[in-house]
């Protein structure tokens, strides 16, 4: 029996490196640290698992899996790569190769997460700091379309409530909680401050709470259901704090008009920048997403939604875009890696990808496996693959293999290795 | 690999005081030797060329979160130049901010073979490393972050050197790193809380230590250690107009520390022209490079670099917050700020240095100026900040305005009166020789980065080698197209042993080594800047100190510098 | 037959997060996704016993699944957790952001009572008919 210290662990955003793992006998029984749904998948990576190659539903070996795939993609016109946040950072660049190779799309879940995020950065900007920052300097907390307590469990207590720093010794003492969302949550039952905000009106919130900031006067008496008292307040909050963060999730980013939701927000903490210190950080979802948009932007430049049929990368969301290119039926295959899109792309979107070949490497079974025409089970990255990922802040930490998967059951970058090195035989040469 | 002669060149290789002779260079298993037996060698007629040593680059920021942002923020930038996949080589993107492909095919296209990245944050220098594996042929490095590191500022406060220079080995080591980097010391730490210092002598928050302890103590130590750079810094003020005063000052604050034996230098101060500026703001804005240039040539203790400036849309990217957002303010672009967690701060702002901006007009002036008012070139190594002062593609402009009054004078004819007037560029008649171009981006680089098989073509040396189609024995400044059409694509470049590049293109894309230092300190100090770690780590940093540093599976292809001179 | 006209939210929960790592074809996926969270007047005009089938329907699409009642979701608005029941009832048009909007759509409730919610093998073969 052996525990691993210090790992790292591989679901969402916080990449939370300080778990125990139990392991005996190559298996994984014991998981200290973790929270619920860590817990799940450690304890749980057994179930469900894809552990042979299928094409067209019958079982086969992992070499007729891949010469098959690989025919489907040197083929296509217009093939779409996608998934990517929940592997690791090697497999993201041999994705990216892939798609070169091919001349096809590639796009991150990004692009229906924090693509909004990105899209801003490329308007207006960001303005951020490493969570560690937080934990030691933050006086006022706000959390914006956000509910960490169901989404990232461990964000509370090692990053922004709760945790002790440098200069919070007094840990949740030393801080102001604010929460603003559209019904009460765990959170907000924390918060200090809870302001419930109409469905799609944080844009008029945030650009009224700008307004006051920049001492411009408000006529109506209260915006997207929050009075103007509680927003003055707030702005002197904002104002008057030593070390201000919003944390802002999928609240603002899915809602209407996401993009220009987040674009105000960044504005907003821009503005305040001339009052004190603050900082506008993205929840990120999935344990791997900002290294997905790291790699893509090292390798071609951009950080999701890729285009390179002409042989050079191009950037366009909406219309490289995996949803876009899916709703306007342009894509003629698709190879998914760690991702489930027919479970989590809007129905007419998932129904193109019922139509056009699919291939997918994962490790469960999944809608968009029991759909695919080849499915290829990969190695769990962070337990029986190693590599690396990007947590939410963009900090680089490197994943554990705990224990070796099943025979035959390869890592993501081994299987796009063997696709990558088919497709050039097809092609012949490069 | 096969062997290479290189035949009837003329020969530049400063540091063995060769100055244009011709003879032949040997190669053979990718090092420079006396003899190769013909039979087997290759021959590669340089006839009417110019040979110099592979380029090396000492200041660019090609990997790493900061030109990450800069990709990820400027779709717009990459459109200007496209770089689609051959059957030899990956797609990429430039401009300012180029893909890391593009980034190793371009340098090595200008016959560069070595170029160090200068400011990683040590918590994110896997991130430096995993993109430095991506950029192709050339060999690299990365400076880690220091000036604003939380435990250097404590043992700066307590005036514990002893764990200082423990500290400063245990994190160059840990972050793989090759020498010290100090951006705006102090200023970084309080930027946040919003705040910055104005000078060497403001209290960094909390810390009570000033930028001038920070900088002597930081350099005493480097030079203790006997780390093969000096400190590498980026001064306090940078971009303020009357920040010459600051510049000289940190320079004289290390006037008296010991260097390490066998030199005499002591600071490296980076892309000098944005800290070298006079006048009391930016309408009365100009040049302070004859102060900066009168106290390097009456001292021994510095070298610089130039930070030249390009006229064209380009991207600031420096560790340095508060300045940037103090750009963001001044042009209202697009601002991205990171700050890393008890260790460094960076920003992103994209800017176009115009011809007709009158400030812009002085700035080009004075990088110019430093140049040519300093009088050692081994004093200087000729960058652009890439890509703050523009991107690094346009070197080959640098060369020219450099070596040729007219090619200067042309442009500055183009520019605000403003260069003319508050500089005074217009009264320097020094022209460099191709023996001094090559000190500036060879030799002297090499020399400053304490990288003994880099820069110069003796036996022992790497088979880094920079081929020119351009006769210097024909050659007058008035023909300074040539001299850039020259330097753009090589005839030739050859990197260990391997011809990467012939008539421009990329004919093979080997991959570089990195270049990281392993200093020695006693096991004593070791052990007792371990339990420091060990106590503090956890409540500090949101990562494990167990998972901290940088591990092997980072570093396929490396050379550990392993230095003694701190350990007993 | 009653029906509540809401804003509908999609939403990421512990459970929905439990249950997707032991597998998206489990029980407990099946249990924590295949649901709809309504404010409790809401929830009691459509005389609906806690747990029953109601058909959610929206501009792009409907759904049936499993109704529960908060005295966190204010009137008017209801939450569905993130996944494919929640899918059928968004749009895939994403105003040139790549990002469908996932969250805030109109969408009306009624009760469905002896109808069952498709599992996920079902939408399956729905997919596999096309």
């Amino acid at each position: 029996m052996k525990v691993v210290y210090d790992a790292v662990c591989p679901f969402c955003g916080c990449l939370c490196d300080d778990l125990e793992i139990t392991v005996e006998n190559n298996r994984i029984i014991n998981a200290k640290n973790s929270c619920a749904i860590s817990l799940s998948k450690f304890m749980h990576h057994e179930d469900n698992r894809l552990s042979y190659s299928t094409v067209d539903g019958k079982k086969t070996d992992l070499v007729t899996a891949i010469n098959e795939s690989a025919k489907i993609l040197a083929c296509a016109k217009k093939p779409l790569i996608y998934g990517l946040s929940s592997t690791e950072c090697e497999a993201i660049n041999r994705s990216i190769e892939l798609a070169e190779i091919i001349g096809g799309v590639i796009d991150s879940t990004a692009s229906v997460c924090h693509g909004p995020t990105i899209i801003t950065e490329q308007s207006v900007g960001e303005i951020k700091s490493t969570l560690g920052e937080i934990k030691n300097r933050a006086d006022l907390i706000i959390f914006w379309g956000s509910n960490p307590t169901e989404s990232h469990l461990r964000h509370l207590t090692r990053y922004s409530v709760f945790p002790t720093g440098l200069f919070t010794p007094e840990g949740r003492k030393n801080r102001v909680i604010v929460a603003v969302d559209v019904r009460k949550t765990k959170l907000s039952k924390v918060a200090d401050l809870f302001l419930e905000i109409e469905p799609n009106k944080d844009f008029e919130l945030i650009s009224a709470l700008r307004a006051i900031i920049r001492g411009v006067k408000i006529e109506a008496e209260q915006v997207s259901g929050i009075s103007i008292n509680v927003l003055k307040e707030l702005a002197e909050r904002m104002k008057k704090a030593r070390f201000g963060v919003i944390f802002y999730g999928l609240g603002l980013t899915q809602s209407e008009m996401g993009d220009m939701n987040v674009n105000a927000a960044v504005g907003l903490v821009s503005d305040l920048n001339h009052h004190t210190k603050f900082v506008i950080l993205p929840m990120r979802g999935h344990f791997n997403v900002a290294g997905a948009n790291a790699v893509s932007s090292w390798l071609s430049g951009y950080p999701f939604a890729i285009d390179y049929s002409r042989g050079y990368p191009r950037y366009n969301p909406g219309e490289f875009t995996a949803v876009d290119l899916l709703e306007r039926r342009e894509a003629d295959a698709a190879l998914i890696i760690a991702s489930d899109p027919v479970a989590h792309f809007p129905a007419r979107a998932v129904e193109h990808l019922a139509k056009i070949p699919l291939i997918i490497i994962d490790q469960k079974v999944n809608m968009t496996t029991l759909l695919s025409r080849i499915v290829i089970p990969a190695a769990t990255a962070g337990i029986e693959a190693e590599g690396t990922a990007y947590r939410m802040d963009g900090i680089p930490i490197r994943l554990n293999k705990i224990i070796e998967p099943v025979d035959g059951v390869l890592p993501d970058s081994e299987i796009l290795n063997m696709i990558i090195d088919k497709i050039k035989v097809l092609k012949g040469g490069y | 690999m096969t062997d290479l002669i290189i035949k009837n060149g003329y020969v530049y290789d400063p540091l063995n005081g060769v100055e244009g002779e011709k003879y032949d260079i040997h190669i053979s298993k990718g090092k420079i030797v006396d003899e190769i037996d013909r039979r087997d060698a290759k021959i590669i007629d340089a006839s009417n060329m110019i040979v110099m040593p592979g380029g090396v680059d000492l200041h660019s920021h090609i990997a790493g979160s900061k030109i990450n942002i800069g990709r990820a923020m400027r779709p717009e930038d990459h459109r200007n130049d496209v770089m689609p996949r051959t059957n030899l080589t990956r797609a990429g993107v430039g401009y300012s901010c180029p893909s890391t492909y593009y980034t190793g095919y371009r340098y090595a296209q200008m016959g560069y073979t070595t170029v160090f990245e200068p400011a990683m944050p040590p918590l994110s220098a896997r991130h430096v490393h995993e993109e430095l594996n991506d950029i192709p042929i050339i060999d690299k490095g990365a400076f880690t972050l220091m000036g604003n590191n939380y435990f250097v500022l404590k043992y700066v406060k307590s005036k514990d050197l002893n764990m200082l220079k423990g500290f400063m080995a245990w994190l160059l080591k840990a972050t793989r790193g090759y020498a010290v980097k100090i951006v705006n010391p102090g200023g970084v730490e309080n930027w946040k809380w919003g705040k910055n210092v104005g000078g060497l002598d403001d209290l960094v928050y909390n810390f009570e230590v000033t930028p001038r302890d920070i900088i002597k103590s930081l350099a005493k130590v480097n030079e203790e250690l006997g780390l093969p750079h000096t400190i590498h810094l980026h001064c306090n003020n940078l971009g303020v107009p009357g920040n010459w005063e600051t510049t000289i000052e940190s320079m004289k604050s290390v006037e008296s520390i010991k260097p390490y034996e066998g030199r005499t230098r002591v600071v490296h101060v980076a892309h000098c022209q944005f800290n070298a500026l006079d006048g009391e703001n930016w309408v009365k804005l100009k040049s302070g490079a004859y102060k900066i240039a009168k106290y390097v040539n009456e001292h021994k203790h510095v070298t610089i670099d130039l930070g030249q400036v390009i006229f064209t849309d380009t991207t600031t990217m420096t560790g340095d917050g508060p300045w940037q957002f103090r750009l963001h303010n001044l042009t209202g672009n697009k601002w991205v700020n990171s700050d890393v967690e008890m260790e460094a701060g960076a920003g992103v702002v994209p800017y176009t240095f115009r011809k007709e901006n009158p400030a812009n007009a002085i700035q080009w002036g004075i990088g110019l100026e430093l140049a040519l008012m300093i009088h050692d070139p081994w004093k200087i190594s000729m960058t652009t900040d890439h890509p703050n002062g523009g991107p690094f593609i346009h070197y080959p402009k640098v060369i020219t305005w450099l070596m040729s009054r007219k090619a200067r004078t042309d442009t500055m004819l183009e520019l605000h009166k403003s260069c003319i007037k508050r500089t005074g560029l217009a009264g320097i008649y020094r022209e460099y020789d191709f023996n001094e171009i090559a000190i500036i981006t060879r030799a002297a680089p090499s020399i400053l980065l304490g990288l003994r098989n880099k820069g110069h073509l003796g036996v022992g040396a790497d088979g880094d080698l920079s081929i020119f189609n351009i006769d210097p024995t024909n050659w007058r400044p008035s023909m300074f197209r040539d001299v850039e059409n020259a330097f753009s694509r090589t005839a030739f470049t050859i990197k260990g042993g391997e011809i990467v590049v012939k008539n421009g293109e990329i004919m093979a894309t080997p991959s570089g080594k990195t270049f990281w230092v392993d200093a020695k300190v006693s096991e004593e100090v070791e052990s007792e800047v371990l339990e420091d770690l060990r106590s503090e780590f956890k409540k500090l940093y949101t990562v494990s100190l167990k998972n901290y540093p940088v591990q092997d599976s980072y570093l396929p292809l490396s050379e550990c510098v392993k230095v003694q001179a701190g350990g007993y | 037959m009653n029906e509540v006209l809401v804003t509908l939210i999609s939403v990421r929960t512990i459970e929905q997060g439990i249950s997707l790592e032991i597998g998206k074809t489990s029980e407990q996926y099946q249990n924590s996704v295949s649901v709809i969270e309504l404010n409790h007047s809401d929830f009691n005009s459509l005389e609906i016993s806690e747990g029953e089938i109601v058909e959610v329907e929206s501009e792009y699409g409907s759904v049936l699944v499993k109704c529960q009642s908060s005295q966190d979701v204010p009137k008017g608005r209801a939450f569905m957790p993130y996944g494919p029941w929640a899918n059928k009832l968004f749009s895939s048009s994403t105003p040139c952001s790549g990002m469908p909007q996932l969250k805030g759509i109109k969408a009306r409730v009624k009760a469905a009572k002896g109808l069952k919610a498709p599992s996920i093998l079902e939408f399956i073969e729905e997919l596999r008919r096309l």
